[in-house]
């Protein structure tokens, strides 16, 4: 009867030992089975990187202007480039997951954009207008903005707004 | 007696069941409660643009808003007294629009003796 009693107790046990390790795993597996949601940071360094581009450590990019202190046009062309950036997506039919876009404004309270770039995924701009509650399903925006000097002492307000989508990568 | 010693032995046994049956299901049911539990808290984790070099650290100067001291850069090297007045407010005004971790008055005065005299 006893020997029977502790067979009984010890598969009791085992039972109990699989219990609490299929909690532990469980509980594991639904702590860290939920990505990190690093949009918000990716855009942000997006301008930082954009922003240091056209102006870092107190001088103007040298491709922006011309002698003659106009905005040149092979800038906005060979933008990327410039700025080592690349937006090529693996895959065919995927839809960019950036969207890059800089305003220059002469003086300081100009409101008239003088020059313009515009880079990646024109569609993901309304994403940044809608206001739901849960927000985690559309692209992240950064609206930043700074005050650049040129050499000819010229101060230019930059506005720049950069944007990442990749919605699957970093939600469930 | 044996009759009796059988009946409190039986009993005895019941006992000892009931409390391992109980103490199962205290298991089972904290085990749920810590599932639960870590199933609140494992959300998908959002991280902000807040830059600290360790979780106790207050912010530092170095290393953050970096779009802030170009502004304060194109101030401090402004020409005219009416330049800076004028660049003063609209930076400090758009440092407060996009909500900088710096604080504006010390980062300016960070800058001004930094680069004052370049």
């Amino acid at each position: 009867m006893n020997k029977k009693g502790d067979k009984l107790l010890s598969v009791y046990w085992f039972l109990i030992l699989v219990i609490v390790a299929t909690g532990i795993v469980l509980m594991v597996n639904v702590f860290y089975g939920n990505p990190y949601d690093v949009r918000e940071i990716e855009s942000a360094l997006l301008a930082n990187k954009v922003a240091d581009c056209i102006y870092y450590g107190g001088e103007v990019n040298r491709e922006i202007f011309s002698v003659q202190g106009v905005f040149k046009e092979s800038f906005r062309d060979g933008f990327m480039e410039d700025c080592s950036l690349n937006f090529d997506v693996q895959g065919d039919f995927v839809q960019v997951p950036y969207y890059i876009e800089v305003d220059f404004f002469s003086g300081i309270n100009s409101k008239k954009s003088e020059f313009n770039i515009t880079e990646g995924n024109n569609n993901l701009k309304p994403d940044c207008k809608i206001e739901v509650a849960d927000s985690s399903k559309l692209a992240k925006c950064t609206d930043k903005s700074f005050f650049m000097r040129t050499k000819n002492g010229g101060v230019y307000f930059v506005k720049l707004l950069t944007i990442i989508s990749k919605t699957n990568e970093n939600t469930n | 007696m044996k009759t009796q010693i059988r009946e409190l032995g039986k009993k005895g046994q019941v006992g000892e069941t009931l409390t391992w049956i109980v103490a199962t299901l205290l298991v089972i049911i904290l085990l749920i409660f810590f599932i639960f539990g870590s199933s609140l808290l494992g959300k998908t984790k959002k991280l902000g643009n807040t830059f600290r070099e360790s979780l106790t650290s207050s912010q530092t100067f170095e290393g953050t808003d970096p779009l802030l001291k170009k502004s304060l850069f194109a101030y401090v090297t402004a020409g005219s007294d009416l330049e800076k007045i004028n660049l003063d407010r609209e930076i400090f005004n758009l440092a407060n629009r996009q909500g900088s971790d710096l604080d504006y008055n010390e980062t300016k005065k960070n800058m001004i003796l930094r680069y004052a005299e370049r």
